[in-house]
């Protein structure tokens, strides 16, 4: 038998998941494409958390307050100010990169923990608001998101949504990859292992904070607002310190500064609280189970174990 | 000739010590400089000092005539002092080649919505990138570690890739903190030969802090030594600072103070010795 070159497997399996994600909606009942665009929303949240916490090594837990500003926004432009989603939802996105920015600033000075703290804090400032500005918001009940104007395309509202995030998906994991790939990607990993050294070889630690922090604003924003019309409904519970939890297993269990890490694990996580949802409060401790199993058994998660195992699929952080 | 670097009455102070006080020194473009001195004297200081670590508390610093005292220290890096540090500081996730990369972030950046799009010049300023990166790890001679990660080293094989990082960019000024620290004496020659190679090829002024004396003393042109925070020898040739009874003193008179006998007579028996 010939042995495939790991890194050519790694490719047709990618080829042939964006291939089954493109068929998809046409194979299976709609229920089913519902999970799998949520499944694709939260490999672009695991990217905009992996991004901040993997690659820049900031122990920043803001990501749900980005995706939530950045759903609420799209939400309240489109239902309040009558804005058409095509334009709310990229200001969304935006507003949540400019929160992002003012984000990097305490971790400018804050390291490890208390930047954990400030950003844990920053979430439920973010979730109070949205909780109390009844006026605005609806409070606790929420509000409903209409479907985004398709301008005629024939084809489902609900498959519609479903291929505008498997695009944003792949626009998002294409850029994503070039900019780990490069001497912006590089930097960061400088930041994660060796921040004293960066700005010795000519890093800009402040500026490359800044933009690390607004591009994962900016995903997160883009998915939250995703995450809005796909539900057709927008209430802060979304957003709340659980959703952040679930987050932080998907980029612990399948591997911090990895692209390959966040797809493995934020579709892990997702399929197996769809299949655990039938028995009610188990979700919750297998959450538990898997991150601390993780943390003592793969500490780099699923791609740290693959590329133990294939060195050659180490992820490449320059252009070959 | 210019001055590469140049130091007025530099001094720093951490809490109520007196780490570096007055200390004044140029350092000629295109020299190889030693800095010695008993532990815990300054040098390393003095380097974080130059490469903007650490802020002066009064004094000024210039490179190549510009006042780099209150630039921030990255922009130092930029303006061409890079540095190795005494204990290697490389990227483990990152391979060798990528290690050295890194270096050349000083002079060579790209937009970021270039990279985010690859754009054809990109795609260009990289594939440079990567052979400028190939062709200093040749000039280190560590061509064949180049897909090897950080953490895959040995100790001496990292010391050259952080030197190859450091010289990537084709720095003025080169600061190396203690290079040959732990390695064998082959490894001590195989560094000294690529530090001189640095100095003469590549026309970099060279600063080497160093505790292998026989190093400094076979590679340096001048060599400056610092005790207690101070200049005792501003600059002074291999031989002159070998002959100095107060650079003999430093050293040796830290041995007496640690020793059992503390009188002066105890002093000339160990100087005679050594």
């Amino acid at each position: 038998m010939i042995m495939a070159r790991p890194e050519r497997v790694l490719r047709y399996a990618a080829v042939a998941g964006v291939a089954v994600l493109a068929v998809a909606p046409w194979m299976v009942s709609l229920y089913k494409v519902h999970v799998l665009n949520i499944l694709i929303i939260n490999i672009i949240l695991a990217t905009s958390l992996n991004l901040v916490m993997g690659y820049a090594g900031q122990f920043a837990k803001a990501n749900v307050a980005f995706m939530g500003l950045g759903a609420y926004t799209m939400g309240l432009l489109v239902t309040r100010a009558d804005w058409s989603f095509w334009i709310a939802w990229p200001a969304g996105a935006l507003l949540a990169a400019a929160v992002g920015t003012l984000v990097a600033l305490p971790a400018l000075r804050l390291r490890g923990l208390y930047l954990a703290i400030i950003t844990i804090s920053f979430v439920l400032i973010v979730h109070w608001s949205f909780l109390h500005a009844r006026f605005l918001t609806g409070g606790a009940s929420g509000f409903s998101v209409p479907h985004p104007n398709y301008f005629g395309l024939p084809i489902p509202n609900i498959q519609a949504t479903y291929y505008l995030s498997l695009l944003t998906l792949l626009g998002a994991m294409w850029i994503v990859r070039n900019l780990v790939a490069s001497g912006f990607g590089r930097s960061l990993l400088c930041l994660a292992e060796q921040e004293l050294v960066a700005p010795a070889l000519g890093i800009n630690v402040f500026t490359t904070k800044i933009a690390v922090f607004a591009l994962s604003g900016l995903l997160a924003g883009l998915a939250g607002g995703l995450h809005a019309v796909t539900l057709q409904f927008i209430d802060p519970q979304n957003f709340w310190l659980l959703q952040l939890v679930v987050q932080l297993c998907m980029v612990a269990l399948g591997g911090v500064a990895s692209l390959l890490g966040s797809v493995l694990g934020a579709s892990i996580m997702i399929l197996l609280i769809e299949v655990l949802r039938a028995f009610k409060g188990l979700w919750e401790f297998a959450i538990g189970a898997i991150l601390l199993l993780t943390i003592v058994f793969f500490p780099r998660g699923i791609a740290g174990l693959v590329e133990h195992l294939f060195p050659s699929l180490r992820e490449r952080r320059h252009r070959p | 000739m210019t001055a590469a670097l140049t130091l007025e009455g530099v001094s720093i102070q951490f809490g109520g010590i007196r780490a570096l006080e007055d200390v004044s020194c140029q350092v000629p473009a295109g020299q190889l400089r030693g800095i010695i001195g008993p532990n815990g004297s300054g040098k390393t200081t003095l380097l974080n000092v130059i490469s903007r670590i650490y802020p002066v508390t009064s004094g000024a610093i210039r490179l190549f005539g510009d006042d780099i005292t209150r630039w921030p220290n990255h922009a130092v890096a930029r303006h061409g002092v890079m540095r190795t540090y005494q204990r290697v500081a490389l990227v483990n996730q990152l391979t060798v080649l990528e290690n050295v990369m890194l270096g050349l972030h000083a002079t060579r950046r790209q937009s970021l919505l270039g990279i985010a799009f690859c754009t054809p010049g990109y795609r260009r300023f990289e594939r440079e990138s990567v052979d400028r990166a190939r062709g200093t790890l040749e000039f280190v001679g560590i061509e064949h570690l180049a897909d090897r990660r950080g953490d895959e080293l040995s100790g001496g094989q990292m010391r050259l890739v952080e030197i190859a990082r450091a010289v990537v960019s084709r720095p003025r000024v080169l600061l190396l903190d203690e290079p040959a620290a732990g390695l064998s004496l082959v490894r001590i020659d195989e560094i000294a030969d690529l530090i001189r190679r640095i100095n003469a090829e590549l026309g970099v002024t060279v600063v080497l802090v160093e505790h292998v004396l026989n190093l400094v003393m076979s590679l340096c042109e001048r060599i400056s030594v610092l005790v207690s925070g101070q200049l005792l020898v501003e600059s002074g040739s291999p031989s002159e600072v070998q002959e100095d009874p107060r650079v003999r003193e430093a050293y040796l008179g830290q041995a007496r103070a640690h020793g059992p006998g503390q009188g002066q007579g105890e002093g000339e028996a160990a100087d005679a010795r050594a």
